[in-house]
């Protein structure tokens, strides 16, 4: 695993651009975060809407993967106080295990719906089409 | 227990006679006549008085002559019967013997339910009230009966709503925490099967294999937890009412080509007029056309070629067909195989809950369209999916059957 795309190491306050996890889960936010950043991705997980929100503030994002279910500050709440900030605003991409998975996207008003379970392709696929912007 | 109070109650409660006539003596009498049947007694010597008495009280029975000054018994009557609330007192007419049978017919015309003849008797009179009387209370009691049991099936329907509520929510919960543990199963898998074959090692197969099958056996369950959620929503009519114009020959290749990478025994042959468009919701007819294709190939066991088709059957309709050459399905068991957790096949154990027919069936008439077996007499079976063009149309059609 290599340390430089850990998040902890990575300088977001540098501007450098970034996949925001946003996940509640730990398993399934460490799988992606170990699996992006080995496929050579920066990544930063936060585990709610609200630690999301601060990620934001110091750079943006190149996509956020957004689970609706959290803690704290969720899916939704999240979605609404993100566009609610001055400047630019990443694609946001609904990650839910929720059956109408397209309902919540569109809830939201989302560029994208990754149901849960997926494909680490369909991950690694949506990822690229978004970076490469 | 309750109900017996509540009879008790009703039968306590006392019945009303009004008494009109404008000569006192004769009220005085009839009081005599009717003191031990157990009604109470209001006396009113005007129609105006018996109007006053009628808008305060509830009255079970009008006992009234027919000729008394100002306004007559007929004219008392018919106001009476036009106020909503005593539209079925009982009105009785003491009539005098010069009462011609015309006289007699108007009353009745007027809502008179009896006549009585003067002189009076007084044991006919007293028989008289007494089953009005026995009528009236037996007509409250009935009435509140009614009221309670509408007031339970009220209470009843709330809680069965409320139920309903509960148990969505539950379902939708299960769903999302059984998700989320396969979505950490499949992707480890897929990791380590990635690092694996990116690796200098060389694989064995028995764990390649091994890794493939938890990375298929968690995405069928995520599709069976799915498939459980669907009966929920499809018995209650949530389904995506919007139906875009579809181009369904490119949505089956594209189901079809996910689907020929699992179907390594089998070859589906796609025939499909190119650009066939309807209005459908994608989701919806993707997850039909995936539904069959696996029964295709689970009822398949020995492989064989599966046809797929996709053609015009006139300007309104179209049809989507599935065809495998499989086992088919034994006669007697073919008119349940739309059935909910119906399976043809339960004895030999293959899996599934029995939801994909019934759940297809379930979509296909949401879409106004139809969906029906055949059985090739060279064995296996087909499947055919018809579907009104334009949902507009298909709609009205609806509408006027309905």
């Amino acid at each position: 695993m290599s340390s430089v795309n850990s998040p902890d190491e990575l300088d977001t306050t540098a501007g450098q651009r970034y996949i925001l996890v946003v996940d509640d889960d730990e398993t399934i936010a460490t799988i992606i975060e170990s699996f992006l950043s080995e496929e050579g991705y920066p990544v930063v997980v936060a585990h709610n809407g609200k630690e999301a929100i601060e990620h934001t503030k110091e750079a943006l994002p190149y996509v956020i993967l957004l689970d609706m279910k959290m803690p704290v500050m969720d899916g939704w709440a999240f979605a609404a106080a993100y566009r609610e900030q001055p400047g630019l605003h990443a694609p946001i991409v609904v990650m839910t295990a929720a059956h109408d998975s397209h309902q919540r996207a569109n809830e939201v008003s989302a560029d994208g719906v990754l149901p849960k379970p997926f494909d680490l392709d369909e991950l690694l696929d949506l990822v690229c089409r978004y970076v490469s912007y | 227990m309750y109900d017996t109070q509540e009879n008790e109650m009703t039968t306590s409660d006392p019945v009303n006679i009004l008494m009109v006539d404008d000569q006192l003596a004769k009220l005085l009498s009839y009081e005599a006549i009717l003191a031990d049947i157990g009604v109470n007694l209001i006396r009113a010597t005007s129609a105006r008085e018996a109007l006053e008495h009628l808008l305060k009280t509830e009255i079970a029975i009008v006992l009234m002559d027919v000729s008394m000054p100002e306004m007559d018994g007929f004219e008392l009557a018919e106001m009476i019967r036009q106020h909503p609330r005593y539209q079925k007192t009982a009105i009785i007419f003491v009539s005098a013997v010069h009462l011609t049978e015309l006289d007699r017919l108007k009353g009745y015309e007027v809502g008179a339910i009896d006549y009585i003849p003067v002189p009076v008797i007084p044991e006919i009179l007293r028989a008289k009230v007494s089953v009005l009387a026995d009528l009236f209370r037996k007509t409250r009691q009935l009435e509140e009966l009614n009221r309670e049991l509408e007031h339970r099936v009220e209470e009843r329907t709330a809680a069965l709503e409320a139920a309903i509520q509960v148990r969505d929510e539950f379902l939708s919960v299960a769903a999302h925490e059984l998700k989320t543990p396969l979505t950490g199963l499949r992707a480890t898998a897929q990791i380590i099967t990635r690092k694996l074959r990116t690796s200098d090692l060389s694989l064995p197969a028995w764990l390649n294999n091994g890794l493939q099958v938890i990375d298929d056996q968690s995405n069928r369950l995520a599709r069976l937890v799915g498939q459980l959620l669907d009966v929920t929503r499809l018995d209650q009519n949530k389904i995506s009412p919007e139906r875009p114009a579809t181009d369904i020959s490119e949505l089956v290749a594209q189901v079809v080509s996910a689907f020929t990478s699992r179907a390594t025994q089998h070859e589906i042959a796609l025939t499909a007029v190119p650009q066939l468009t309807a209005d459908v919701d994608p989701e919806s007819i993707a997850q039909v056309l995936n539904n069959l294709l696996d029964n295709a190939l689970k009822y398949s066991p020995d492989g064989g070629q599966i046809d797929v088709e996709v053609g015009l059957d006139d300007g309104d309709c179209m049809h989507i067909s599935v065809r495998d050459r499989g086992i088919g399905i034994p006669l007697e068991k073919r008119a349940a195989i739309f059935e909910r957790f119906y399976q043809a096949h339960a004895e030999d154990h293959r899996s599934g809950l029995g939801l994909g027919l019934y759940i297809s069936q379930q979509i296909v008439a949401q879409h106004q369209g139809e969906i029906g077996a055949e059985f090739p007499p060279d064995g296996g079976t087909r499947f055919i999916v018809r579907l009104p063009v334009h949902a507009s149309l298909a709609e009205a059609a609806s509408a006027i059957q309905t």
